[in-house]
């Protein structure tokens, strides 16, 4: 974002050419010349006198048609993301996995991989911003895919470092039955006395 | 390309501690759509936090006042203040910690004054119970930069607005923080100076120097305000004072053209003609031409007249001349070529890259181009090419999407045939299967209990389970001999685990266990198939969705054309007025040298001059 600075109305433009000698030849000298230029002057000062009174009225007009616009293409990304999401991912197979780190967790999160049924879905490497952002109380939305109904095992191995700078691993499984609804599952860090790996299921989401 | 300082968003770490903190507590932590939006906004990805709000809150029956108040800071963050106060003012945020709300309001309160909106800004940040170090600087910034502001500015309001800034100042001493009084005392510089209070702002800018500290934008201020103070100074005709300040600015530095043009304008009215001569022969030498270059060529003749060096004065008037004549060209030809195609690619790159690594459209036009008139016109324009991106994306998506949908068509028999046939096939084969299983069972049953040395008991249970089994068979077809069958089945299975007991390592008859057990659950799952198949499974989006879909890009987009089209064409306009302005300045300078060449022509005639000349 711009500060906001004050524009100096006292430049070295306004203070030079008011010096005596120069301003005074303009005036005594080249009729011709000068009387096109006080016309010139006088069309270019018109044209500017309009546009600084119709800018305020023009400007508004823009900026409330800006503000529609960004209003309808806000809801029109909204709807076609929902649009897409079903396309893609209709309920009865859509299976969403996130993913939440404990703030006190001494846990610094390197990456995770997600196994599906034995099958790799994911594989992610965090940068500290991430992390950052999940220590902050953020969800990371890990995974989003087409799950089959019936019995599904989900497995994540979780890879970081512990506060004394030692690699750690940890892993969580869940076993869930995958029905006609979309389903909403959790990777959970969670801090304490040890670090902890879980895997919470929100059931239908 | 030049550059305005650059202030990092303030206290955003601290904002999001806020919000996080929400996001981890108990009243937010089952929304997944808040914790999920608030990810995606910590890592300034604003879009997807957006999408994820505006979706959670047509889902939801009730509005969520947590999700209410991130997008309020989504639309901060892009800078949407219209939408971010409707935000603020549709919904009762009284139940969100203060905390989070003091720091959305403030968020507010930059954003209206950044927009220029001073009146809104002090009314938003009234309502502010608490405030952060850093935010308590830079809200007496804006309040004493909104008194600055004011139309009737008396150098009282300056200095009560001083006041503000010293007793922030006072308490405030780590670097992000203080250069919101330097910022502060700047803008008061300039307004005192704007009001001919040239010693206080002499004043003002030797305090703002005080709190630049040493960050790389410091730096860059420090020459913002040495510039500014040199020529304050030569104003009130200090011109050592003025000159120590240009020596300070350096040669290479982004204010290079307007500093040996002041320095040299120094030196001159304290008689040091050299060396103005020598600042003002570097300026015209530069490679970058601004109007302070251009004002070089004309200042250079003139220290030649009051020198006495007439003849030299007229070749370098007359070099001026030509010097004019020829960038009045390039403007005219420059202007006449300017299309709207032209206008929008320059607006887009100086969109993407905020003004930094962009060589101007022209470059008088540099600095015109930092002011807010054009800085708004260029954000709206790159934000609607953004947009027309964005549709065209959205649209092909579409496309693709119906396009697979209408092969998935073509296909529906064909593959609804091949359904059915698999669907036979599996069933014929679980029938097999239910009768190949059972005769294997009695083999077994018969090779192991049908002989004298078998079990007893297990041989006559055998043979009693032989005459219900032939029963059954002999039973009309129906539901209940189906039964009966079901019974001996059952009977059957007892037999064989009863026989698998008695010899545990009797391997066969393990094998047929599994075979038995895996037959059940095909079964199970052949008729779990069949359940679903009766379920009529409704696509969730249908055509008519994605037409109606397919409309509304169609019109969102002819919108954003007409809208992009309206904003080109009034930057165009904007520009080549500029551009127009420079000339007119450019001319003026034009015919300032031809007076001043032909005045001195005449004085040499008068003095006899034409000897002079060969």
């Amino acid at each position: 974002m711009h500060v906001h600075l004050l524009h100096a109305e006292v430049g070295l433009a306004k203070l030079f050419f008011l010096d005596g000698l120069l301003t005074n030849n303009l005036a005594t000298n080249d009729m011709g010349c000068t009387m096109n230029t006080i016309r010139k002057t006088f069309a270019t000062c018109m044209a500017l006198c309009a546009f600084t009174f119709l800018s305020p009225l023009v400007f508004a007009d823009i900026e409330q048609q800006m503000g529609q616009l960004n209003a309808d293409m806000a809801a029109l990304e909204r709807d076609i993301s929902s649009l897409e999401e079903n396309l893609l991912f209709p309920p009865v197979t859509r299976t969403k996995v996130f993913l939440s780190l404990a703030a006190d967790a001494d846990f610094t999160l390197r990456s995770v991989s997600l196994r599906l049924d034995n099958r790799e879905q994911s594989f992610h490497v965090y940068s500290q911003q991430e992390v950052d952002a999940l220590r902050l109380g953020g969800i990371q939305s890990l995974w989003e895919g087409n799950v089959a109904l019936g019995k599904r095992t989900l497995l994540a191995k979780f890879e970081g470092v512990d506060r004394r700078g030692e690699s750690v691993k940890g892993e969580a499984s869940l076993s869930f039955e995958k029905a006609l609804e979309g389903r909403a599952l959790e990777l959970q860090i969670v801090g304490g006395k040890q670090t902890t790996f879980t895997v919470k299921d929100w059931g239908a989401k | 390309m030049r550059k305005l300082p650059l202030i990092m968003t303030i206290g955003v770490y601290l904002s999001f501690l806020a919000l996080g903190t929400q996001a981890g507590s108990q009243t937010s932590k089952d929304d997944l759509s808040y914790r999920s939006a608030f990810y995606n906004y910590t890592l300034g990805q604003y879009a997807p936090a957006r999408t994820t709000l505006l979706q959670a809150a047509q889902q939801a029956s009730q509005p969520s006042s947590y999700r209410q108040m991130l997008l309020a800071r989504v639309y901060v963050e892009q800078g949407r203040y219209l939408e971010a106060q409707q935000v603020f003012a549709e919904h009762n945020l009284d139940d969100v910690p203060s905390s989070m709300r003091d720091d959305t309001l403030f968020a507010l309160t930059r954003l209206y004054y950044a927009q220029g909106n001073c009146k809104e800004a002090l009314k938003l940040m009234a309502k502010n119970q608490q405030l952060s170090s850093e935010q308590d600087a830079h809200s007496r910034f804006i309040r004493a930069s909104c008194m600055a502001q004011q139309d009737t500015v008396s150098i009282e309001t300056l200095q009560k607005a001083g006041r503000i800034l010293l007793d922030g100042a006072k308490r405030n001493k780590n670097d992000e923080a203080t250069i919101w009084f330097a910022y502060g005392f700047y803008n008061l510089a300039v307004a005192a100076a704007n009001i001919k209070q040239l010693t206080d702002a002499d004043d003002f800018y030797s305090q703002a120097l005080n709190y630049v500290g040493s960050t790389g934008e410091g730096r860059a201020l420090v020459e913002r305000i040495r510039l500014s103070r040199a020529e304050v100074n030569f104003v009130l005709n200090r011109y050592d004072y003025a000159i120590s300040a240009y020596k300070e600015l350096p040669l290479e530095g982004y204010w290079q053209d307007q500093a040996l043009l002041g320095y040299g304008w120094a030196a001159f009215k304290n008689y040091q003609s050299d060396v103005a001569l020598e600042a003002w022969q570097q300026l015209i030498n530069l490679p970058y031409k601004s109007m302070s270059v251009y004002q070089g060529y004309l200042v250079i003749p003139y220290a030649y007249e009051r020198a006495n060096a007439f003849m030299q004065a007229i070749t370098a008037y007359d070099y001026a001349m030509e010097q004019y004549a020829q960038v009045s060209k390039e403007i005219d030809s420059f202007s006449a070529q300017l299309t709207l195609q032209k206008i929008n690619d320059h607006a887009v790159r100086y969109y993407h890259n905020q003004g930094e690594g962009v060589d101007p459209i022209h470059p008088l036009l540099a600095a015109t181009y930092t002011q807010v008139e054009f800085r708004g016109l260029v954000e709206k324009i790159g934000v609607l090419t953004g947009y027309k991106q964005q549709l065209a994306k959205d649209e092909s998506m579409l496309q693709m999407q119906s396009e697979y949908q209408q092969a998935y068509d073509r296909q529906a028999a064909q593959r609804k045939q091949l359904q059915q046939q698999l669907q036979q096939k599996t069933q014929q084969g679980l029938v097999r299967l239910a009768d190949t299983l059972p005769s294997l069972v009695d083999n077994i049953l018969q090779v192991e209990l049908d002989h004298p040395e078998a079990d007893k008991a297990l041989a006559k249970l055998y043979q009693s389970y032989n005459r219900v089994s032939k029963a059954a068979r002999q039973l009309k077809t129906g539901s209940e001999k189906q039964h009966m069958l079901m019974r001996v089945n059952r009977i059957q299975n007892v037999l064989l685990f009863k026989l698998a007991e008695r010899r545990r390592a009797y391997s066969l008859v393990d094998e047929v266990h599994q075979l038995i057990s895996r037959q059940q659950m095909l079964n199970v799952r052949f008729n779990e198939y069949l359940s679903l198949t009766e379920q009529r499974f409704e696509p969730v989006v249908n055509d008519n969705d994605m037409e109606a879909m397919r409309r509304r890009i169609i019109s969102a987009r002819e919108k954003v054309d007409q809208q992009l089209v309206v904003l080109q064409k009034r930057l165009l306009a904007q520009t080549q007025s500029a551009l127009a302005e420079q000339r007119q300045q450019i001319e003026q300078y034009r015919s300032q040298a031809r007076i001043a060449s032909a005045n001195l022509k005449e004085d040499f005639y008068q003095r006899g001059g034409s000897r002079l000349w060969y």
